[in-house]
């Protein structure tokens, strides 16, 4: 096995993960890697398809799976320059990083160890698709505010409020600040704050959000984000990324 | 030896592979049984008032089991934090917090959606022990937890084996009170009305568990087990799995308590008493476990002797040895000469040069009564200890002084109830040092 990768892409597909989890599971297919996860309070889950065009070489003896601890990862990443490419290779039970003069190995984990999540099905006939910069604009505000935020989502706007005993924050966006809208009957539903703002917080080469979401439903973000490598057109990144509703007393 | 047939279908341990799946599986008396699915019900219709359930009680009695049981049963999917995470309010609010507000989003994955999920706090005792940074002990945890349990939507259970020690700390007493709690000692007292229902549903669980597996064990077995594991239900199953051969296939020898690759005490005594020269007895001795101490040696050759030497000459011969052997320890023990023991050993291991007539027959080697009667007493011996150094405090005598003279502090318990009130306000006296006091 012999993969080679931007590390700017490496680096947000790590950051995205360590959002949720600390150690995670790559299924390696002959078009790219699946990673599906969900957080230890089964709050959030995250599903990535990171086709082969997003890796400057990727060549595999076998499909398979291999399991790494995400926080050990990102501090390898941590010794490589933003414009390094790393290569990747596999010895044994190990996965090799080479990057410039740096070489560092790191052991994986036992794939029984981790487990996969069923990504469930949803699915919302109302969604919104924002910009990335409006949205976390809008989480900062509430962050001191609640745990926790209500999104609402009508024909001409989309709301996102947070309630606390004594301070109140809302961030409106009209219709005119939307990159596009689809709702015919209103539509709220809250999720945890903390999960939405280290998602948006993690994307850095992303410009917009699709979010969609029905009244105490799980909310989907779908995103594209990292680079193709050179020469290929379609190596963006697709995320899903899910959110349980919180449950109304 | 008793023969065992080995089911090879399933390489399971038994204790996994015999975990209680509903509640009906639980091991548990008919009362407990209804509380637990009363808590359960409740949960059908919205947030009921006690949204927490605490199980508390020694390890081994099925509490971890009996939540997932209570899982299955409802259809609710399980968020655990066990005593290997970090239990600081960090880690609290990150798990039991957001998981006790929000759906749970693997269920939306199965056609009946958004059932509820239930929290586990195992082992909860663990969580307020250390206070370091290091080991992620309470920083706060506690607080966040009875914040958790304040304000959840789902049903939380927490386990640990000290109830009474976690009510008395920080915010616990809240916990406690939006609870419902369940004493999982499934008796109070050896021959009650209690204590024969639990022997007999774990006789019958037991005997489920050696159907499926397609084995048979003599009844007398069964019950030695039982007795010696006294009520810890995870060490009974272990010990009659490691009996029939375990999932791995071959029979082991009879040995209860020590599992190791070295010489188990039960093939010391065979070598003890077996052997032809004196000089195999010492290689045996040579590859003990380390925890077999000389101490442990001469209570075993004492409880097996009588089996060994049917002579009445050779019994007396014999235990001169022992005695001593024994008078030897003694002194080793009192000057701290330890490295002495090895002759005081070597003393005791030519016990069957005294013996004329050998026993031919198989002899089952047995257990020393008094290590597992004291192993049974632990509890009650660090109670009595506690009480005494905080009776000795206020006496201004030494703790052992103090248990000395047990039977008065006891006597003025049960006579002077007001004295006692007062006293034990004072001292704060917890409730087993309590039932020590006044069982003494």
């Amino acid at each position: 096995m012999k993969l080679r990768i931007s590390v700017k892409n490496l680096k947000e597909i790590a950051d995205l993960l360590n959002t949720i989890v600390s150690e995670a599971k790559l299924t390696l297919k002959k078009d790219g890697v699946t990673i599906k996860a969900v957080d230890p309070a089964h709050v959030a889950m995250v599903s990535l398809e990171i086709p082969s065009g997003s890796f400057e070489v990727y060549d595999l003896d076998a499909e398979e799976d291999i399991s790494l601890d995400i926080e050990r990862l990102k501090s390898i990443l941590k010794l490589a320059s933003s414009g390094d490419v790393i290569s990747i290779t596999k010895e044994k039970d190990r996965l090799k990083f080479e990057m410039g003069t740096i070489v560092k190995t790191l052991s994986l984990l036992d794939n029984n160890t981790i487990t996969t999540p069923r990504v469930p099905q949803v699915s919302s006939e109302s969604y919104v698709v924002v910009a990335k910069y409006e949205l976390e604009k809008g989480l900062k505000a509430a962050e001191d505010v609640s745990d926790s935020i209500r999104l609402t989502l009508t024909a001409n706007d989309f709301r996102a409020r947070s309630l606390s005993d004594t301070e109140e924050s809302e961030m409106i966006l009209s219709k005119e600040l939307l990159k596009e809208i689809r709702c015919e009957e209103s539509v709220k539903s809250s999720y945890p704050l903390d999960y939405l703002l280290k998602l948006v917080k993690s994307l850095s080469s992303t410009d917009s959000l699709k979010l969609s979401f029905k009244d105490d439903y799980p909310l989907t973000i779908e995103f594209e984000f990292g680079q193709p490598a050179k020469g290929s057109s379609d190596g963006y990144i697709k995320g899903i990324f899910l959110l349980a509703p919180r449950m109304e007393q | 030896m008793t023969k065992c047939l080995n089911s090879f279908s399933n390489r399971m341990p038994w204790i996994e592979k015999y975990r209680p799946q509903t509640l009906g599986d639980l091991i548990v008396s008919d009362e407990t049984l209804t509380q637990l699915s009363k808590w359960v019900e409740a949960w059908k219709d919205g947030t009921p008032a006690k949204t927490t359930l605490i199980l508390h009680g020694k390890p081994g009695m099925g509490k971890t089991s009996c939540a997932y049981a209570i899982a299955n049963y409802a259809g609710w999917n399980v968020v655990e934090m066990n005593a290997s995470d970090q239990r600081n309010r960090d880690s609290v609010r990150r798990v039991a917090l957001m998981a006790s507000l929000y759906s749970d989003i693997t269920s939306f994955a199965s056609p009946e959606n958004a059932t509820r999920k239930l929290i586990l706090v195992d082992e909860a005792d663990n969580m307020f022990e250390s206070r370091s940074a290091e080991t992620g002990g309470d920083s706060g945890g506690t607080a966040e937890l009875a914040r958790v349990v304040r304000e959840t939507r789902n049903p939380i259970i927490i386990t640990m084996n000290d109830f009474y020690e976690f009510r008395r700390r920080g915010q616990n007493r809240e916990i406690a009170d939006n609870a419902m709690v369940i004493d999982f000692s499934p008796y109070k007292r050896k021959n009650t009305n209690d204590y024969k229902q639990f022997r007999l549903k774990l006789m019958k669980r037991v005997r489920y568990i050696l159907d499926s597996e397609n084995v048979s064990l003599p009844q007398s077995l069964i019950n030695e087990v039982m007795d010696r594991d006294s009520m810890d239900l995870r060490s009974i199953i272990n010990d009659l799995e490691s009996f029939c051969g375990g999932s791995g296939g071959k029979t082991h020898d009879f040995d209860f308590s020590f599992r190791d690759e070295t010489e188990s005490p039960f093939n010391i005594m065979i070598s003890t008493f077996k052997s032809s020269t004196y000089d195999d007895v010492l290689d045996a001795l040579m590859s003990k476990e380390d925890e077999f101490s000389t101490e442990d040696y001469l209570m075993w050759i004492d409880k097996n002797l009588p089996d060994e030497a049917k002579e009445f000459e050779d019994l007396a011969n014999a235990f001169d040895l022992v005695s001593l052997s024994d008078v030897f320890i003694g002194r080793v023990l009192k000057k701290q000469h330890y490295a002495f023991k090895r002759y005081s050993e070597e003393i005791a291991a030519g016990v069957s040069t005294r013996i004329t007539k050998r026993n031919q027959s198989f002899v089952k080697y047995q257990f020393p009564s008094y290590i597992s009667a004291m192993s049974r007493m632990k509890g009650t011996r660090a109670s009595r200890k506690s009480i005494a150094t905080k009776l000795g405090r206020v006496t201004h005598s030494s703790t052992s002084t103090a248990m000395d003279y047990m039977w008065f502090f006891s006597y003025i318990s049960r006579k002077d109830r007001r004295g006692y009130a007062s006293m034990a306000d004072k001292l704060v006296i917890s409730e087993k040092e309590e039932d020590v006091l006044k069982k003494t």
